[in-house]
């Protein structure tokens, strides 16, 4: 981890300050008295667990609310902002972390909206995007169209848009979250660009070894305020998630096996084809034993999605067999799959997961609509699934005042804690879980691997699949990494790092040494490898 | 309320509820003696609320409906907004009530039950009216007198005294024949109604009730017309053949989406205007049609035992007669309600509606739903023409009523797609219609009525989306508070739909709800619920 | 919105180069000569004389109007169901003011302001308070019904000719013609000879007793391609129909833009019902507007969200419309042939795409067309009625697989910002 040489001087009025920022929403307040002064030519990170008030403070930053209390100050002037218009007049630009992009333009027209005033919207403007793109090393084309593009090309055009509109500092929300440790390195190269060309950064993130290697200075915010700023030569990882929580961060400790030998799951050649001819699932082949967490790590895109979507009945598997416990499977339906025993956590619960308008008792019976509690024969037992719903509020800890709640009421973390709830109701054989600690705070985090683990030891077999490193090699039993839809190596979570596996994640394999089969060679990041779906 | 003494005791619940509807009773009594009876049931109703809300705290009830989920009586929103709704439906009830049963007792005795009515109500209500009822009806009332508002404009300004107009309207369509009309009329667009809601229930949009109700009439006829059965079997084969057709008739629609994709907007509407080709063509004579009378062409008449007999309405002072198929559409309406919330059926359907992606991973099969959705729809618009046809004119002609499936549309939207909304939607707008049937009489465009319908349409559309997100801010808020966290939220926390995205779920979670942060939903709004 | 089922196939989006380019091109002039080609087997003179190339243009301009109205609407993302309503308050304004000041400019203003009132309601509903867009626009055509024919009662009752469903008649529009051209080619036309003959009634058609309005209408086409496309506005409506948080997070003002839109579509839905009044009849009549909002709307989706494919779409409804006024049953009839010949070819392609299925449905259903042309002469004349109608339904059955809305159609959107 190459810590970053300060760029221009530290010397002259700082590029922002905040001083005093207070924002309230109805029923809470999300930032109090926040405190901030980000040196010019610096990169500065802002770091603070999920809830904490981040993105509130980096919107009101950028203009997108106002604050009720508090000043905004860029380069020594006090300023107001009514929109974000007035942010990029006043040189902040604003990376978000959820692309801000629109898949049927092309990268032209997604630069150059809202600023066509500058370079027009033809000729002009294309040279003037390549030029910026050569300056700073962005590699990006101004005529392809949007959804062609990758994740990491898609975080390039985000960043050129802010360059495009003459931003002097540069705010990135999360950027790391969808990047593997090589491909953070290249985000990281290039900042120190923009560094060197005198541009300030300031950077969001709860990932504390990334911030320490490429931050000059760091403000640890907690519950909306400022706690502490810290200088990354001289802090530790650990010191900072004390500060950020106020205590150290869990990472789920290794327990005993409970492995047995009895294969729940097993993938045989499992291959998915996409609408366009390529296979995002290419050739899977894995058993997932009773009392054993099998571990998948990936980066976004390659195949994890579909994967759990084939398992699940949700989508077509073109070659192989899918077997649970001895049933071929592969070409059952959802439903039937859920009947025979296999419960899901999806990755994006509020499509997948819960019916946002519904009663949490009605969720109770999302995906269990054939089976009891919820129901007799074709009517809905309405008492059983309140029953039930009481049952799992108690027994995960559901922050809920009732269940006639709607779903849409609760917090992201208790919604998670429900739906787990739901899905290990019924004792099920099989769990597939994709990134069941996604969004969700610490306190639940734990609660929720803790809920695993219990299951585990008493004879469950879970698919896991995360973004998490800590969390796959803390929870998995067997440690599997896929890369454009196969399972390229397989790693002792025992004795892997984080290092190793992103290594690996991105095909240069574990230890570190390029294989054959990589294409990571030409500096492409991990894209997308599917068409529409 | 708080300020007056209370006893030191408890008061259970039944003994509270029978000492207001005593008191409701009495005080109209009491006073009719001295007032006109409306306004003797009016002052008693308020005082047996006022006696409700006294005795509230002594009540040891368990909390039962409020399905807001938060402690709701004694928050502001309860005394400013429930508390008022509660108090005006018990009036209006107690009014309306007394009303009806003066068509048969003496104005005293019908007078007095309806106080008793007024009362319980009252009871009921204040106790069991949750926040979101109350905001659902609070939203139909403020919308009900823009439309009012709206509509007395227009007569204004097209020199028309708005007040006369009311008045005229008022009289003639509580006149007893006109009521029983209303009745009929409003079982016709019952049915259009809950067809068209089935589909709502999905986000399907089923505009296609007109085409299929009316090739469901016509083919129904000619076989009743064409094919002598005896009684019973007669009819059972006649309604079977309207279900039938009317569902085939939906179901190239639902094919159509769920194999090619096709818009269910446009294909029901093409197929309207099919529908209207093909039963032009079938009703010519020499192929289903016979000649009527001088003018008129149409199926051969049902025999005498094939038609359904009507109810006589002497009680409500009428000679004529409401339709029997009121059974069918009462039938239909429970079949609806309990199919939506008591089958597992029903469960997918409103899942499926919500977020089909829910749904899909959930186990439901989608396309399948789509397809049932849009046949079950189109099953029930068979059934629009039949207490016409089987009641009334016993064939099918060219003067058969056209654009019920339209005006269903519109009270499946009025009635927010519930099975009791629509009913009185349905008896509102045949109100409308058949109230205004007398001002060309006295110069005054019918029309009118149909300004005032579709105002009400758009206005309960408005009104009903903004109060609901209302509603449920603030519900949230309220859950927030209880909670008690300090952490953050967005302020946005109505149902917005958003743009795809990449759906990383992580940046602020520990917050009361957001489906615009974390991650992609494509439903949208509450409307067609 | 309606639940949305994906059937879709991915499009690789690829402007296309080379001859593609010129693909629609390629694609009218084969229907040009199936068609010249037709009128020689069958001996139906109507399928392709001026006359019926005039009527199409008269029948395809509502629809096209309607079709550009849906397009921007949908290009900002509302969808705009309302558009059959805002047509009837366009008949509506147009032909009563086009009567009561004796000028046809006067009613085409009123027409089309009348429309973006309509729009205006739509824009209030479904932007500021983010009412569902279809039920807005169901509640907006019910509400034009009634109101119109109130109007109609309130103004029409005591006027000879008129009543509450009609107007009076109304002035109309200056015709064009171009002066020397068409008598050259008349005896061309008459001369039957295979494709020189068609070619040259179409051009006659296209050159004589167009109608004023008929000229703007086409050039609207061309004129919404260029704003949408090609200048910073459109870009940004287009943003907005794409991605609106997009467009917020850049500053772009996004319920000025829909609003514009909305209120744009209805004055080109108004103009499509001014010119139903004032060009394709003379008069306001009751139920003038025929559902063509809706096949307006399915032009549009046709045309994938294009002006040009809209254009064509337009055209093809048109054509069937202006060919069952003209020639009735009989010269439908002649297009059952037309239309099995085309889906043996569909059949072949298939097979050789490995789609049996599909091409053994195509191949059976010629075959059923075939035997339905030869044991027939001419189609009811009922169903020729609305043959416009079976022809929508079919087209969008077939092409509905490849179409690409804007990502962001038919969302109910807030602004982010308190």
């Amino acid at each position: 981890m190459s810590s970053t040489p300060s760029g221009g001087g530290s010397n002259g009025p700082a590029a922002v300050e905040l001083r005093g920022i207070t924002k309230r929403f109805p029923g809470v307040v999300a930032n109090h008295d926040i405190d901030i002064t980000v040196a010019p030519g610096t990169v500065h990170a802002i770091v603070g667990e999920n809830g904490a008030g981040k993105s509130t403070l980096m919107k009101t930053l950028y203009g997108m609310h106002k604050p009720d209390e508090g000043t905004i100050h860029v380069k020594g002037r006090e300023v107001r902002f009514n929109s974000p218009s007035d942010a990029i007049k006043n040189g902040i630009g604003m990376v978000h972390q959820h692309f801000m992009l629109a898949d049927n333009l092309t990268v032209l027209e997604n630069v150059v909206l809202g600023a066509e005033r500058r370079h027009g919207i033809g000729n002009k403007a294309r040279e003037q995007i390549r030029a910026l793109s050569g300056q700073y090393g962005l590699g990006v084309e101004p005529d392809r169209l949007m959804e062609d593009l990758g994740v990491g090309d898609r975080q390039r055009v985000e960043i050129l848009k802010v360059l495009y509109r003459g931003a002097e500092t540069i705010i990135l929300d999360e950027p790391t979250a969808v990047l593997v440790p090589q491909e953070v390195d290249e985000l990281f190269d290039n900042l120190r660009e923009l560094k060197r060309e005198g541009l300030t950064v300031i950077f969001i993130s709860h990932k504390l070894d990334e911030v320490l290697s490429v931050a000059d200075e760091i403000t640890v915010i907690r519950r909306g305020t400022t706690v502490a700023t810290a200088d990354p030569r001289t802090t530790t990882a650990r010191e900072l998630a004390t500060l950020m929580v106020g205590g150290e961060l869990p990472v789920p400790e290794l327990r005993e096996s409970t492995v047995t030998d009895h294969v729940v799951l097993s993938l045989d050649g499992v291959t998915v084809t996409s609408a366009d001819g390529r296979n995002v699932v290419d050739d899977v082949s894995v058993d997932i034993r009773k009392g054993e967490i099998v571990g998948i790590a990936g980066v976004e895109g390659n195949g994890q999605s579909e994967l759990i979507e084939a398992i699940m009945g949700m989508r077509r598997v073109s070659s192989g067999h899918i077997r649970l416990e001895g049933d071929d499977v592969t070409s059952w339906t959802t439903l039937r799959i859920r009947e025979a025993g296999v419960g899901y956590i999806p990755e994006d619960r509020h499509r997948h997961g819960v019916l946002l308008e519904s009663p949490l008792w009605e969720n109770r019976v999302l995906g269990h609509q054939t089976r009891e509690p919820s129901v007799r024969g074709p009517w809905i037992n309405k008492a059983g699934a309140r029953q039930d719903s009481e049952r799992i509020v108690a027994e995960y800890d559901v922050r809920t005042p009732n269940i006639d709640v709607i779903a849409d009421a609760l917090s992201g973390g208790n919604q998670q804690k429900f739906i787990i709830g739901r899905e290990m109701s019924g004792r099920p054989r099989f769990l597939v879980a994709a990134h069941p600690t996604r969004g969700v705070d610490v306190g639940a985090q734990s609660a929720i691997w803790e809920q695993l683990r219990e299951a585990r030891a008493e004879g469950l077999a879970v698919l896991l699949i995360s973004a998490d490193l800590d969390e796959l090699i803390g929870m998995s039993d067997t440690l599997h990494v896929i890369l454009r839809g196969r399972l390229v190596a397989e790693a002792d979570p025992t004795d892997v790092t984080p290092e190793q596996l992103g290594s690996a994640m991105t095909g240069a394999g574990l230890a570190g040494d390029r294989q054959s089969d990589s294409g990571a060679s030409d500096g492409t990041d991990g894209e997308e490898n599917e068409g529409g779906a | 309320m708080s300020k007056l003494p209370r006893p030191d005791m408890t008061m259970s619940g039944p003994v509270a509820a029978a000492i207001a509807v005593v008191l409701g009773a009495g005080v109209t009594a009491g006073l009719d003696l001295a007032l006109l009876w409306w306004a003797a049931l009016i002052i008693a109703v308020v005082v047996a609320f006022g006696f409700v809300a006294w005795t509230a705290p002594l009540i040891s009830m368990k909390r039962g409906a409020g399905s807001g989920g938060a402690k709701e009586e004694g928050t502001a929103l309860h005394k400013t907004l429930v508390m008022p709704t509660a108090l005006i439906l018990a009036v209006v009830s107690g009014l309306l009530s007394a009303w009806l049963l003066d068509l048969q007792l003496q104005e005293w005795a019908a007078a007095l039950i309806g106080g008793a009515i007024g009362a319980a109500l009252a009871f009921l209500l204040f106790h069991r009216l949750s926040t979101m009822l109350a905001l659902s009806f609070a939203a139909v009332f403020a919308a009900g007198i823009l439309a009012i508002g709206v509509t007395a404009a227009v007569l204004y300004f097209s020199g028309i005294t708005p007040l006369d107009t009311f008045d005229r309207m008022l009289e003639y369509g509580t006149r007893p024949n006109s009521m029983v009309q209303i009745i009929n009329d409003g079982i016709t667009y019952y049915l259009a109604a809950v067809a068209v809601a089935i589909g709502f229930k999905m986000k399907l949009f089923n505009i296609g009730v007109d085409g299929q109700y009316r090739l469901a009439a016509l083919l129904s006829a000619a076989v009743g017309g064409y094919l002598i059965l005896p009684p019973v079997i007669s009819q059972f084969v006649v309604i079977v053949t309207a279900v039938a057709v009317g569902g085939v008739w939906a179901g190239i629609a639902g094919y159509l989406k769920v194999a090619r994709g096709v818009s269910e907007v446009i294909s029901t509407i093409m197929l309207n205007s099919i529908a209207t080709g093909i039963t032009a063509y079938l009703l010519t004579e020499g192929r289903l049609a016979v000649e009527i009378s001088t003018n008129n062409i149409g199926t051969p008449p049902i025999p005498e035992s094939g038609w359904v007999p009507g109810i006589p309405a002497t009680f409500l002072g009428s000679e004529r007669e409401i339709f029997g198929l009121l059974f069918l559409a009462v039938a239909v309406g429970i079949g609806y309600w309990v199919m939506l919330n008591r089958t597992r059926f029903g469960f997918e359907l409103r899942a499926t509606g919500q977020s089909k992606t829910a749904a899909e991973a959930s186990g439901v099969d989608v396309k399948k739903m789509v397809f049932l959705s849009m046949l079950f729809s189109g099953m029930v618009a068979g059934l629009v023409g039949l207490p016409q046809l089987l009641g009334s004119s016993h064939y099918y002609a060219l003067d058969f009523p056209t654009g019920i499936g339209f005006i269903g549309i519109a009270i499946a939207l009025l009635g927010r797609n519930h099975p009791v909304g629509i009913v009185f939607a349905s008896l509102f707008w045949a109100f409308l219609n058949q109230a205004a049937g007398i001002l060309p009489f006295d110069g005054i465009p019918q029309e009118i009525a149909v300004i005032a319908q579709a105002t009400i349409v758009l206005t309960v559309v408005v009104v009903y989306e903004v109060v609901h997100r209302w509603g449920r801010r603030y519900q949230q808020q309220q859950i927030g508070k209880q909670l008690g966290r300090t952490t953050e939220t967005t302020p946005e926390p109505a149902a917005v739909s958003h743009g795809p995205e990449h759906g990383s779920d992580e940046g602020d979670d520990s917050v009361p709800g957001r489906s615009k942060e974390d991650g992609t939903d494509d439903k949208s709004g509450g409307e067609a619920q | 919105m309606s639940q949305e089922l994906n059937v879709m196939e991915p499009v690789t989006k690829r402007r296309p180069k080379g001859w593609a380019r010129w693909r629609v091109l390629t694609l009218l002039m084969a229907v040009f000569v199936s068609l010249a080609g037709l009128r020689v087997i069958t001996g139906q003179d109507m399928l392709t004389d001026a006359g019926t190339v005039r009527t199409t243009l008269t029948f395809a301009v509502p629809i096209g109007l309607a079709g550009l109205g849906g397009l921007w609407a949908e290009r900002a993302g509302i969808i705009n169901i309302g558009l059959e309503g805002m047509m009837i308050f366009g008949t509506w304004f147009g032909a009563y003011f086009a009567w009561s000041f004796d000028n046809p400019w006067i009613g085409l203003i009123a027409g089309t302001m009348g429309g973006m009132l309509g729009g205006l309601m739509h824009a209030v509903a479904t932007v500021t308070f983010a009412v569902d867009h279809i039920v807005s626009g169901v509640a907006i055509n019910i509400l034009a019904l009634g109101a119109m024919r109130y109007m109609s009662i309130l103004i029409y009752s005591d006027i000879p000719g008129a009543g509450a469903a009609q107007s009076p008649v109304a002035p109309s529009f200056p015709t064009l013609n171009v002066p020397w051209l068409p008598e050259a080619l008349a005896p061309v036309a008459q001369s039957g000879i295979f494709l020189v003959s068609d070619l040259a009634s179409l051009v006659i058609g296209l050159t004589t007793r167009m109608s004023a309005l008929t000229l703007i209408a086409i050039l609207l086409v061309p004129i919404t391609y260029l704003v949408l496309w090609r200048t910073t506005f459109g870009l940004r409506l287009r943003s907005v129909g794409e991605n609106p948080d997009a467009a917020e997070s850049l500053g772009v003002p996004v319920y000025t833009l829909k609003y514009i839109a909305v209120v744009v579509s209805g004055g080109l839905a108004g103009m499509g019902g001014v010119f139903l009044a004032i060009v394709a009849s003379q008069i306001y009549q009751e139920g003038q507007t025929g559902g063509r909002g809706y096949i307006g709307l399915a032009a549009m989706i046709f045309g994938n969200w294009r002006p040009g494919g809209l254009a064509m779409g337009a055209g093809l409804f048109g054509y069937t419309d202006a060919l069952q006024v003209r020639g009735g049953g009989a010269a439908i009839h002649a297009l059952l042939l037309l239309l099995a010949v085309v889906l043996l070819v569909v059949a072949v392609w298939q097979v050789r795409k490995d789609r049996k299925g599909i091409a053994i449905a195509g191949f059976l259903t010629a075959v059923v067309l075939l035997l339905w042309y030869f044991s027939t002469d001419s189609l009811p004349r009922e169903l020729a009625t609305y043959s416009p109608h079976i022809a929508t339904l079919l087209v969008l059955s077939l092409a509905s697989q490849r179409l690409r809305a804007p990502a962001g159609v038919g969302k109910q959107w807030r602004a982010s910002r308190s």
